[in-house]
């Protein structure tokens, strides 16, 4: 029996309704999110009905389109949070019972993105407002004004990032607006009108899953320097008010501007999005930029993972051979997969654009600008790429001197297209180009540095842009020759990974391909490379699996299903609802052998608790002040094993574990049990711990500790006198079972 | 601002009926407000596992009911014993569970669980009992003060010697330590004697025990008996079941049926097929149209021009239990219709088979014999066929390795 509650009361359903649920895998969703959704409901009329969800079933009712949120029951058992989206009716004027409302029901991530779908980036808080005193415009002084905060982003601990970006855009009528966050020739920020600050992707990405009731795990992409992303923004924040002033000339008047500073600057991270940029185009631009998914936990929590769709196929191999039904169907309908990226970028900047090669010949390409070939007549129909900027030259003619020239053909930004690609995976997100940009000057010395450049309307929307940021880097004053460091380094936001001479930084670049000789610093390398291998087989497999209801809902996405040990991925499956036993799947075979090492084989530690050395212990030695003979004390002794037969040494780190106190009874070797009141935590490392050792200290009553002994034995076995023949009291310790390991005898 | 226990299952339960703790939550008017419930469980002792989170929205009332009887009743599959063996320890047929819980809402999306009811670990047998017959505690109450043994089958049953006969039980105390089978045996004679075979200590809630073995295995000639009792008594002698009895049966029954099978209360049951029995074939497969010889006019061995494909028979039976004498045995067998967890004993193993009759009429309230039409077949489906009075036993790997 299939259930939905709403509003504290379940809703009647047609008798013996059944659905299917649509379930895909959002590993494969990278540009698409509706992913978790049933077949068509049918709600029939009852009072009970029509007063919970309104007035639908009237054919007076204005009718659109409605959605309820509420719990999907199976069989009597709570199943998930869903979503009921009522999308139809039938009417019938004097009879209401003949009426009857229709939809269908989304879950999981689909539920969430149902009650994202429409809402903009800037209508969430962000963090809210941020109100700061303007102190002074000097960004290095220490006054803790709104200047010096975002002067204090360069050291790359703020939401956000206040660094140089040039905008080519020329437009008289706008306000001067080649520079957004200049640097000024003291080396600080030179923000007299306006300041842009640009969010950080990360968290920007975990405040919208919080303001909308998630949990947003994003542990999966540590240590990809993903944290370094900061998307653009072209909405200027005002740092002091502007007052005009006309002053008749004599027949011509000159417009003057008074600045004059506020008290105090508020501004918002949320502002910082174009009114067009919705939560759901920005996670699926971004995901289908840099081949992330967003997973649920499951159908019912509240944690969403972002994982990297390379490290994806790291989850647990489970081995569902003995749940396949005999007979499958595959579909195959092409040698391998061959996958194209390309950008769909819908904001302004010429910049933004995908290089014409037609006609031209690539000749190998070059570290830095100044290691390009003299430009001579044999390279009229050549380009050349130049790593350090990311930038295809062309052969130029400078018009004054006749002379050959290297002259900027395009951006490498844009889209890669392979030869008879099969596959396509698109994006509305990209990036800026870099250019080398004069910055500032001391004297007679100009210092350059490379920077993002845009040709942007400010009016108009910018779309969704991504910057890395590489820190503070070195200004220079040419890039051949002679060369001096500036006095000052800049704030440098780049779509590349490489500092001024190509070297490095961060270990990848915000664009599809950075290649040179044999290093390819591009997404496609460092995000997707491994995913699409991978999948690079085209099988696809559609078989039912006899999955009992605990492995169904334990079940991960990037769960590898081993089938007589094929191993495949979850594409997607039908569900039936009420859950009859099985799932239809399709499955799609993967290809491990060229990442073997990724994969985890649910590596289980096996621990085992022993004593040994039982040696005789002196009278008293168990009770204390209390008398007792015929003591014994031993080691005892956790091993943690790699097999269950204790064989093979495992070596753990900082593992818990829990040891409960035994006081037994041995009666003639009979053994009953006394008490067993502490429990005690302990965290080791290694293969072996002595619990002798260290001190043990009760879990629920940390006053009560077992002291660590000087010579590491703890009392095993004594007698009270008077004796009893035979009889003794045993201490013993068992270790508590827990997700973590596997106890063993 | 928290949440309070307010029903949770009792300390055993069974996974087939209703499971649920139920909370109460106050400061109902916080935003994202949700109780989270992350139900655990461990399985015979290997590591605990938590199901993913189950998130539920407070009634208007501030009540929460978080019902999962499902999820815990696929955890756990049946102990099937091996024909021979005396006492199994029917690890699978139990788990401990209990539940973390914490209060989610907009303010605080991660806050730390309350672990409560980690002192209160409750027990879930893979059992149950019909919905109108179940009422939270009742059965266990009726189980404490009856000491049944996991069987629906009435006392004074008759078996035959040869026919594998268990009884299964439930012990609270999860711990098979110092306990003893004690048989007392009755022969024609109407001599009456003790045997006491002590039990091997064991962690477990489930025992399956092989009667009908443990008697006809005593060492001592135990003569040709007229019934026996079995009951199990613990370390101090004290009563853990009641008495059941068995009355032997020494009729010659040709080609008999032995089946054993789970029933409700997660026990084993048995039964003999001694009436008449129609044995029968169900054959699959299709002829379709394939092959050519070249030199078909000159050749002795005639080539086929059609093929069967997919060719596979089931082995099918339909006939009777036979007349049993009381109408609670014949109840009892009501069982097997819905079980699907019934083996025949062929040879030296249990084969699974499916119960394929859909409905039955079997009693008139006027009825004074009571016989049991069943309709069966086994699971197996083979391409290759073998007379079934062969028998060939366990086979063995003699090969050594690597």
């Amino acid at each position: 029996m299939l259930q939905f509650k709403y509003n504290n009361k379940f809703l009647h359903f047609a008798k013996n309704t059944t659905l299917e649920f649509e379930r895909n895998n959002p590993l494969y969703l990278v540009d698409d999110v509706f992913g978790e959704y049933t077949t068509p409901v049918t709600i029939a009329y009852s009072e009970d009905n029509a007063q919970n969800i309104g007035d639908l079933f009237f054919d007076l009712a204005i009718k659109r389109k409605k959605k309820f949120v509420g719990e999907l029951w199976d069989n009597g058992n709570f199943y998930c949070q869903a979503t009921l989206i009522i999308n139809a009716s039938a009417n019938h004027n004097t009879l209401a019972y003949k009426s009857n409302v229709s939809g269908f029901l989304v879950v999981g991530l689909s539920n969430f993105f149902t009650a994202i779908k429409d809402i903009r980036v800037n209508s969430l808080k962000l963090g809210g407002d941020r109100t700061f005193n303007y102190t002074t415009s000097v960004g290095n002084d220490g006054s803790n004004g709104i200047v010096q905060h975002f002067q204090s982003s360069w050291n790359n601990t703020l939401d956000f990032v206040c660094a140089p970006v040039r905008n080519d855009f020329s437009d008289v009528e706008a306000l001067p607006l080649e520079w957004l966050n200049q640097i000024g020739p003291d080396g600080n920020l030179n923000i007299p009108l306006f300041a842009y600050v640009f969010p950080r992707v990360k968290y920007v990405l975990i405040q919208l899953f919080k303001e909308f009731g998630y949990e947003l795990d994003a542990s999966n992409l540590d240590g990809t320097d993903w944290e370094n992303l900061f998307l653009f923004s072209t909405n200027p924040i005002g740092i002091n008010s502007v007052t005009w002033q006309e002053i008749n000339l004599g027949g011509t008047f000159n417009n003057t501007a008074t600045y004059t500073p506020p008290t105090s600057v508020t501004f918002s991270l949320a502002n910082c999005f174009d009114n067009t940029v919705t939560c759901r185009e920005l996670i699926v631009s971004l995901c289908s930029r840099y081949g992330w998914a967003i997973l649920p936990v499951s159908n019912s929590s509240n944690k969403i993972k972002l994982v990297a769709l390379k490290n994806s196929v790291s989850g647990v191999i489970k081995d569902f051979t003995p749940y396949v039904a005999p007979d499958s169907t595959s579909d195959f309908d092409a040698d391998l997969k061959i996958t194209a990226f390309k950008n769909n970028y819908n904001g302004n900047d010429d910049y933004a654009n995908s290089i014409d090669f037609d006609g031209y010949k690539i000749e190998p390409s070059v570290l830095r600008k100044e290691d390009l070939p003299t430009p001579l007549g044999n390279f009229d129909y050549s380009l050349i790429y130049v790593f350090a900027e990311n930038t295809y030259y062309k052969i130029g003619l400078d018009e004054l001197t006749n002379q050959r020239i290297w002259e900027v053909h395009g951006y490498g930004i844009y889209n890669v297209e392979p030869l008879d690609n099969n596959q396509t995976i698109e994006t509305n997100a990209t990036t800026l180009p870099i250019a080398w940009v004069e910055l500032y000057k001391v004297g007679l010395v100009t210092y350059y540095g490379y920077i993002p450049i845009c040709k942007i309307n400010p009016s108009k929307p910018v779309g969704i842009r991504t910057l890395l940021y590489l820190g503070m880097q070195p200004t220079k004053s040419g890039q051949g020759g002679v060369v001096f460091n500036g006095p000052y380094n800049y704030p440098m936001l780049s779509s590349l990974c490489t500092s001024f001479n190509g070297t490095a930084v961060l270990p990848w670049s915000n664009v599809y391909e950075h290649k040179h000789n044999s290093t390819d610093k591009g997404i496609i390398n460092y995000w997707f490379k491994k995913w699409v291998q991978v999948n690079s087989l085209v099988q696809e497999k559609e078989q039912k699996l006899f999955l009992p209801l605990h492995e169904l809902v334990q079940l991960q996405w990037n769960d590898v299903v081993n089938i007589f040990n094929v191993p495949y991925l979850i594409k997607k499956f039908t569900e039936p609802k009420p859950y009859l036993g099985y799932i239809n799947a399709t499955l799609q075979r993967i290809l491990l052998n060229t990442n073997d090492a990724t994969i985890d084989p649910s590596f289980t530690v096996y621990l085992q608790f022993v004593w040994e050395n039982e040696i005789p212990a002196p009278d008293g030695y168990i009770f204390g002040t209390h008398i007792s003979t015929n003591n014994t004390k031993a080691l005892g002794k956790i091993y943690a094993w790699q097999d269950a037969a204790g064989t093979i040494q495992a070596n753990v780190v900082n593992l818990e574990v829990r040891l409960r106190f035994l006081w037994l009874y041995d009666n003639n070797g009979t053994i009953t049990q006394h008490l067993d009141i502490p429990i005690y935590k302990l965290t080791f490392s290694g293969h072996v711990i002595n619990i002798g050792t260290i001190n043990l200290i009760d879990e629920s009553n940390p006053a009560n500790i077992e002291y660590q002994t000087v010579d590491g034995y703890r009392p095993r076995r004594g007698q009270f006198v008077p004796t009893s023949p035979g009889f003794f009291y045993v201490y013993d310790y068992k270790i508590q079972a827990s997700a973590n390991y596997t106890v063993i005898p | 601002m928290a949440h309070t226990i307010v029903e949770r299952p009792i300390q055993f339960c069974f996974s087939k009926n209703e499971l649920r703790y139920v909370y109460t939550v106050d400061g109902l008017n916080r935003a994202g407000l949700y109780l989270e419930i992350k139900l655990q469980y461990q399985l015979n002792g290997s590591s605990i596992i938590s199901f993913p989170e189950f998130r539920l929205k407070p009634n208007s009332d501030g009540k929460v009911y978080f019902y999962f009887n499902q999820y815990i009743d696929s955890l756990l599959t049946y102990n099937i014993p091996a024909p021979g063996a005396a006492v199994t320890n029917a690890t699978n047929q139990w788990c401990t569970f209990w539940v973390h819980t914490r209060e989610i809402t907009d303010a605080n999306l991660t806050p730390a669980y309350n672990t409560h009811e980690d002192t209160k670990p409750r027990i879930a047998i893979k059992a149950g009992v019909e919905k109108h017959k179940f009422s939270r505690n009742n059965w266990f109450t009726h189980f404490t003060n009856s000491k049944m043994w996991l069987s629906w089958l009435p006392n004074n049953c008759f078996v035959y010697p040869n026919q594998p006969v268990f009884l299964s039980v439930l012990l609270t105390s999860g711990l098979l330590l110092n306990h003893k089978l004690v048989f007392t045996i009755t022969d024609v004679n109407n001599t009456t004697n003790a045997v006491t075979i002590n039990l091997a200590n064991a962690e477990g809630y489930i025992f399956h025990f092989n009667v009908n073995h443990l008697v006809f295995s005593m060492p001592n000639p135990i003569g040709t008996l007229y019934k026996y009792s079995v009951q199990l008594l613990d370390g101090s002698d004290v009563a853990v079941t009641e008495s059941k009895t068995f009355l032997l049966n020494y009729d010659y029954v040709q080609e008999p049926h032995d089946f054993i099978y789970v029933n409700s209360l997660s026990g084993l049951d048995f039964t003999r097929v001694r009436g008449e029995i129609t044995n029968s074939i169900e054959k699959n497969g299709e002829e379709a149209d394939g092959g050519f010889s070249y030199n078909n006019w000159s050749n002795t061995v005639q080539q086929y021009n059609t093929v069967n494909i997919g060719q596979s028979f089931q082995r099918m039976y339909k006939g009777d239990i036979g007349f049993v004498f009381t109408k609670a045995q014949q109840e009892a067998f009501i069982e097997i219709l819905n079980c699907r967890n019934i083996y025949e004993l062929i040879n030296d193993r249990f084969v699974a088979l499916t119960h394929i009759g859909k409905s039955l009429n079997y009693r008139k309230k006027s009825d004074t014999s009571f016989p049991f039409p069943i309709e069966w077949k086994l699971q197996e489906v083979n391409e290759s066929f073998t007379p079934s009075t062969i028998n060939l036993g366990l086979g063995a790997d003699t090969e050594t390795y690597p």
